[in-house]
């Protein structure tokens, strides 16, 4: 005899989040993950705040100190560690976040493809798209958390160390200069990691590749463009493209590198973010046709 | 540990970590090939990188991939030593990594018009990478679920401590390495740390893999 | 009563059985993950024969099971498998058989080379493994399969080469956690199959599910483990018939339930009658008497009985009644 039994389950018949809002809960999610741990995002912050503290230190007890490596300002003029500091302390922030690449960003997409997630993803009405937000959002957060946030507190402390107002006023460009070139950092160290990504079904082939990219074939290029002389294949080293932006930002002149010229470095660095980006919304919208299921 | 071995070796090959790994290894004949011969020397700057890129890939990968995708439990679960199951993958792949790196270096080397490479420069490749396979090994023993992460991470530092000119270049490898072919000062007998610096990464890890519950 | 349930059932019934004392020895053993109690002070001993281990999800079966297999070492207290410790002593190991429950194996290998990569790994040499390996798989109804590689294995394919790499060195105590998960009903009935023939060949054999119809078919000798604790062991009949506190249940379908039931309603052990649609339903704390009872009612009074159930006597009802209703 069949039967149906009512088992007291009811539909839930409140107020749905908007569709469109929900690549949110991804990026909250995938913070709260990476923030498990000491070796995923507590390391690359804790990296960052070990450079503020360093460099900010320099600034304070070192105000008027000239500065060292090289660093000088365009026409070969001297520059005051105050002055230098910033500029100095992005090699070590970019470490910070190539390590958060590492831990975190490399194996965002690729974990979920081989742990199967695509399927919780996709089951439900989240579209390819959403998704993809959702990792873009998180990645850019927490690499901004490194790359923004460290630069503009040193810039901060920077106008903190101004004597008079005058000063104050002569300096306060070096925030908006902090600002972009962290956030053109954060744009490179966040998506060109995820792109990696999701190239990959595998965790570890992923952070392998980035890592390979970022420490042998970038710099295999720049190489190649020094030896050569073209500073466009030389700007395809990206950190060698977001070394010629901070210079042309903060007015300094490093007399071993390669020049490279602005658009060069912008094309590179847009080139390689474009790719990234077009690589990630390929593969989910792929994931998602072959059968994963989920919304349009 | 032949059975690990045996196993280790077919993982590898039916893999896609070894050829990732002879991807990366020919970036530098690529970059020899492609540079002028005044300039070829950033080609042999480029394999000292590798060091930070394939044995983390091939050693510590494989060691915390069984870990992480739980695979360990039929190792773990078998009347083996767990030290031989570590022991065991380092003898199969630090050979590969070094076969790699000296393959790398010599094609490289042959590409730049240098002609066959010195004794000293292969002894001190090989002796390179199994020093840093050792390492990754012992590191990836210690942090199975970040093994690839961290040993990239160290062999950067290690590389980063190796080119300060104080004590601390003693406390890395690839510092030490260099030493047998000639860059920085020559041999001595601070050059045990070649052999030291890694043995006591593996010993951790094995005093670490002894109590390791999966 | 507690005490009563937790260690019901008969001592060793044979020799065989006498020699087989103590497979397993669980004394007072706990394990804490962090803070998370896995298990706590389960005391349980197993003689041999297959034995069912069931509980909801985390209730602490796989945790139990990896003790067992020496993958996990106790926090608290003494385990001994095949008397020594299996997380410290390698040839106690050689002499189990595991198969875990999650589904990663080695995807890149065939079927064959994973069996007889692991048979190598227990101890059986090199130049026997093959054969031994090639044995396990066609005992699990995997020869067809074997040159295929494990990636493009089914749930069912992946099941039976973790069932034959567990017993392809030949072991005394096969492991078994959730082994039937994921398999299809055909499968299903033919792994049954193959651990009740383990059995037969003097294997001892732990088996754990949270599905309950899945142990009823493997076995009557269970473990009930509850929020990490031994809720009750032995004989499932044993059991139920323990548990006083809950009346055995009777159907039975006749044609004059009233009169059934007007024959047993002034005996003592009858808790309650309930009439349904087309027979009659009787609690009762005393079955064996009840269906004496009943059987000479029936007879006396020429009725005409269609169907006699006991919708207690089974896994189901002894877990609902042990866990109050907690099984999931």
């Amino acid at each position: 005899m069949s039967a149906i039994h009512d088992l007291g389950y009811k539909r839930y018949v409140g107020t749905r989040r908007p569709t469109s809002t929900r690549w949110r809960v991804i990026v909250r999610r995938q913070m709260a993950t990476a923030w498990h741990g000491w070796f995923r995002m507590k390391a690359a912050v804790g990296l960052a705040i070990v450079t503020t503290c360093v460099f900010g230190g320099m600034m304070y007890f070192l105000t008027n100190g000239i500065m060292f490596r090289g660093f000088r300002r365009v026409g070969d003029l001297p520059l005051t560690i105050a002055d230098g500091a910033l500029p100095a302390s992005l090699d070590w922030y970019r470490r910070a976040a190539f390590l958060l690449g590492l831990t975190v960003i490399a194996g965002a997409v690729a974990g979920d493809r081989q742990s199967g997630a695509f399927t919780f993803y996709f089951a439900r009405s989240i579209r390819p798209r959403d998704y993809v937000a959702g990792k873009l959002g998180g990645a850019l957060a927490m690499t901004a958390s490194i790359l923004v946030l460290g630069p503009l507190v040193l810039a901060l402390l920077r106008l903190g160390l101004c004597d008079d107002t005058d000063a104050l006023v002569a300096h306060l460009a070096i925030v908006p200069e902090a600002l972009a070139i962290g956030a053109l950092a954060t744009l490179v160290y966040a998506i060109v990691p995820l792109g990696i990504s999701a190239l990959f079904a595998s965790r570890r082939y992923a952070v392998a590749v980035w890592a390979a990219y970022w420490l042998i074939a970038t710099t295999a290029a720049g190489r190649i463009g020094i030896a050569t002389g073209s500073s466009w294949i030389a700007a395809l080293d990206l950190a060698r493209a977001i070394e010629a932006v901070t210079h042309r930002l903060f007015d300094l002149q490093l007399a071993h590198h390669l020049a490279i010229p602005l658009p060069a470095a912008l094309g590179s660095i847009a080139l390689h973010v474009a790719l990234a980006l077009a690589i990630v919304g390929y593969q989910v919208a792929r994931a998602q046709r072959t059968g994963v299921g989920g919304s349009a | 540990m032949n059975a690990i071995v045996r196993l280790t070796l077919r993982r590898l090959v039916r893999g896609k970590a070894l050829w990732l790994a002879l991807g990366f290894a020919a970036l530098p004949p690529v970059l020899a090939a492609a540079l002028p011969s005044n300039a070829v020397g950033y080609a042999f700057e480029i394999e000292m990188l590798l060091y930070a890129v394939i044995p983390p890939l091939v050693v510590a990968g494989a060691i915390g991939e069984d870990l992480e995708e739980r695979t360990a439990t039929y190792l773990w679960s078998r009347p083996v030593a767990r030290w031989t199951i570590v022991v065991g993958k380092l003898v199969a792949l630090a050979p590969v990594v070094a076969a790699i790196d000296l393959a790398s270096w010599a094609i490289a080397g042959a590409l730049a018009g240098h002609g066959q490479p010195s004794l000293d420069a292969l002894v001190a490749v090989a002796a390179g990478a199994l020093a840093v396979s050792t390492l990754c090994a012992g590191i990836a023993a210690l942090v199975p679920r970040h093994a690839m992460a961290v040993t990239i991470v160290y062999m950067l530092f290690d590389d980063m401590i190796g080119q300060i000119p104080a004590r601390l270049q003693l406390f890395s490898v690839t510092h030490h390495a260099g030493r047998i072919v000639g860059i920085g000062e020559p041999v001595d007998a601070t050059s045990i740390a070649l052999v030291a610096i890694p043995a006591v990464w593996l010993a951790l890890g094995l005093r670490r893999v002894r109590r390791l519950e999966v | 009563m507690t005490a009563a349930i937790a260690r019901s059932g008969a001592g060793p019934r044979s020799a065989g059985e006498a020699r087989r004392a103590e497979t397993i020895a669980i004394e007072r053993v706990s394990k804490w993950y962090g803070h998370v109690l896995g298990v706590s002070d389960v005391t349980w001993t197993m003689r041999g024969g297959v034995v069912g281990l069931l509980g909801p999800n985390g209730a602490g079966k796989s945790t139990l099971i990896k003790l067992i297999a020496g993958l996990l070492r106790p926090s608290r207290g003494e385990l001994a498998v095949l008397g020594g410790r299996p997380f410290e002593d390698r040839q106690v190991r050689a002499r189990i058989g595991y198969a875990p429950e999650h589904e990663q194996m080695w995807d890149e290998l065939t079927a064959l080379e994973l069996v007889r990569a692991l048979a190598e790994l227990a101890g059986v040499p090199r130049e026997r493994a093959g054969a031994a390996a090639e044995r396990a798989l066609e005992q699990m109804g995997m020869a067809d399969a074997r040159h295929r590689r494990v990636r493009g294995f089914s749930k069912g394919m992946r099941q039976r080469t973790k069932l034959a790499s567990a017993i392809a060195h030949d072991p005394e105590l096969i492991v078994l956690d959730e082994p039937l998960t994921g398999v299809d009903p055909v499968a299903r009935a033919d792994i049954i199959e193959q651990i009740r023939a383990l059995a037969r060949a003097g294997k001892s054999v732990v088996v754990s599910s949270h599905v309950l119809y899945e142990i009823e078919a493997l076995t009557s000798e269970i473990v009930v483990i509850y929020r990490g604790q031994v809720l009750a062991e032995g004989n499932v009949f044993e059991i139920r018939r323990l548990i006083d506190r809950h009346p055995h249940r009777i159907r039975v379908e006749c044609d004059r339930p009233r009169a059934l039931a007007a024959a047993l309603a002034g005996e003592d052990h009858v808790a309650r009658i309930a009439f349904e649609r087309t027979g009659v339903l009787i609690e009762t704390r005393d079955p064996d008497r009840c269906y004496d009872q009943l059987a000479a009612a029936v007879l006396a009074g020429d009725i005409a009985v269609h169907a006699l159930t006991s919708p207690d006597n089974n896994l189901g009802a002894v877990f609902d009644y042990l866990t109050g209703g907690g099984r999931t």
